[in-house]
């Protein structure tokens, strides 16, 4: 797994909840830690942090629902580029 | 407040999963029942984990007229029913079934704005305020008498997923109001001016989605912004420009300079930046997809549609 990637992500998901840990394997959705606003608002942070942007059909909870779905997906999204 | 009323929600999202938490909260009310309605996009999950996390019974159904859906609250006695975020329209035999009425959030300031897509209608008519409203729910659509209705400014680059948001928002906040005159049992409902009605059907789209290089910037600016769902996918059209027979999507403009330098639609500059003769004024696309819909630097749109200066940048004929 990307490190760099993960470490960013997890920063994004910490701000935008004003929490200071995650557990890496914690479920984003299952957990009720992220609504559809914080994927909103997560998805928007991502996009500008690794200047990519995720299509409109990848934003669905399969891709969403944990730490490293996240990470895959904006790993394939960079190689893409 | 006297008896505890039995509550049920049919509905979707966040604004949903919030209300439901409100009425949760609430020692005067008792929410037994939910109907998700799924169907309309992939993010609105969050009434089901709600209900799932909280141990709330809950069925979805893709047709809330259903019986299915009657005896569900009539199993329960349901006494209110809240319509939040549901995109179905209530007909027939469920209006009858609970005894104080079923009352629906809109995302509009009834009586302007029923319908659908209102947040996008109001950005296109250059809106400066817009609204929610909750209203009761009676055989027409959004005609019912009004409950709580607030009103709020919006800012000039606005866009239609960032309306939407805003709206959610405003109608959490004001459903507590509803809740608390709800079971105090001092709704006031304001019947709606019908003179005042406006109303857009789903296939209505502002323009058709065709962006006129021969409007003024601001009309154009209005219409890109109406249809803007970034991040999520258009619940519209993306607007559309055609140039060499192709055709390519907007997502963000900005104004560069209110000069007439050559025809509406022709190409002033697509160097590192592509700029667009509009109507009295040049803009740049700063923001755009391709053929496919799929977002783009504006380098590639350059690139791959061999734009260059002097070209005519199009409407697009459906």
């Amino acid at each position: 797994m990307n490190s760099e990637v993960q470490s960013a992500i997890i920063s994004m998901i910490l701000e935008l909840k004003q929490i200071s840990s995650i557990d890496p394997d914690q479920g984003l959705i299952d957990s009720g830690l992220l609504d559809s606003f914080d994927i909103i608002n997560l998805i928007l942070a991502i996009e500008a942090h690794f200047q990519i942007s995720i299509p409109g059909e990848m934003i669905i909870p399969d891709n969403l629902g944990y730490i490293g779905e996240l990470v895959k997906l904006v790993s394939s999204l960079q190689a893409r580029q | 407040m006297s008896d505890i009323k039995i509550i049920g929600i049919i509905g979707n999202g966040r604004i949903a999963k919030e209300c439901a938490a409100i009425l949760m909260a609430h020692p005067g009310c008792a929410l037994k029942c939910v109907v998700i309605d799924d169907s309309r996009d992939n993010i609105s999950f969050d009434l089901r984990k709600y209900c799932e996390i909280g141990g709330l019974n809950y069925i979805v159904s893709g047709n809330i007229n259903s019986q299915e859906v009657i005896e569900y609250f009539q199993s329960e006695k349901v006494s209110l029913i809240f319509s939040i975020n549901n995109h179905q329209i209530i007909r027939g035999k469920l209006l009858g079934v609970p005894r104080e009425g079923i009352i629906n959030f809109h995302n509009g300031p009834l009586p302007k704005y029923g319908g659908l897509n209102a947040c996008s209608w109001a950005i296109f008519n250059g809106e400066t305020q817009h609204g929610i409203t909750w209203h009761y729910v009676n055989a027409g659509i959004d005609e019912g008498d009004i409950v709580v209705q607030k009103i709020f400014d919006i800012g000039p680059n606005i866009t239609a997923l960032q309306l939407i948001m805003a709206c959610i928002n405003e109608g959490i906040s004001a459903f507590k109001k509803v809740v608390v005159d709800v079971l105090d049992g001092a709704v006031t409902r304001s019947p709606q001016n019908r003179a005042l009605r406006t109303y857009h059907f789903s296939q209505e789209v502002p323009s058709e989605g065709v962006v006129d290089f021969s409007q003024d910037f601001y009309s154009i600016d209005r219409l890109i912004r109406a249809l803007n769902f970034n991040p999520l996918e258009s619940s519209m059209r993306h607007p559309l420009v055609e140039i060499n027979k192709k055709k390519f999507y907007i997502d963000k403009v900005k104004l560069v300079k209110r000069v007439q330098l050559g025809d509406c639609g022709e190409v002033i500059s697509a160097g590192d930046r592509l700029e667009i003769q509009a109507n009295g004024a040049i803009l740049e696309i700063i923001e755009a997809r391709d053929e496919q819909k799929n977002r783009t630097s504006i380098k590639n749109i350059i690139d791959k549609f061999s734009i260059k200066q002097g070209m005519k940048v199009g409407g697009y004929e459906f």
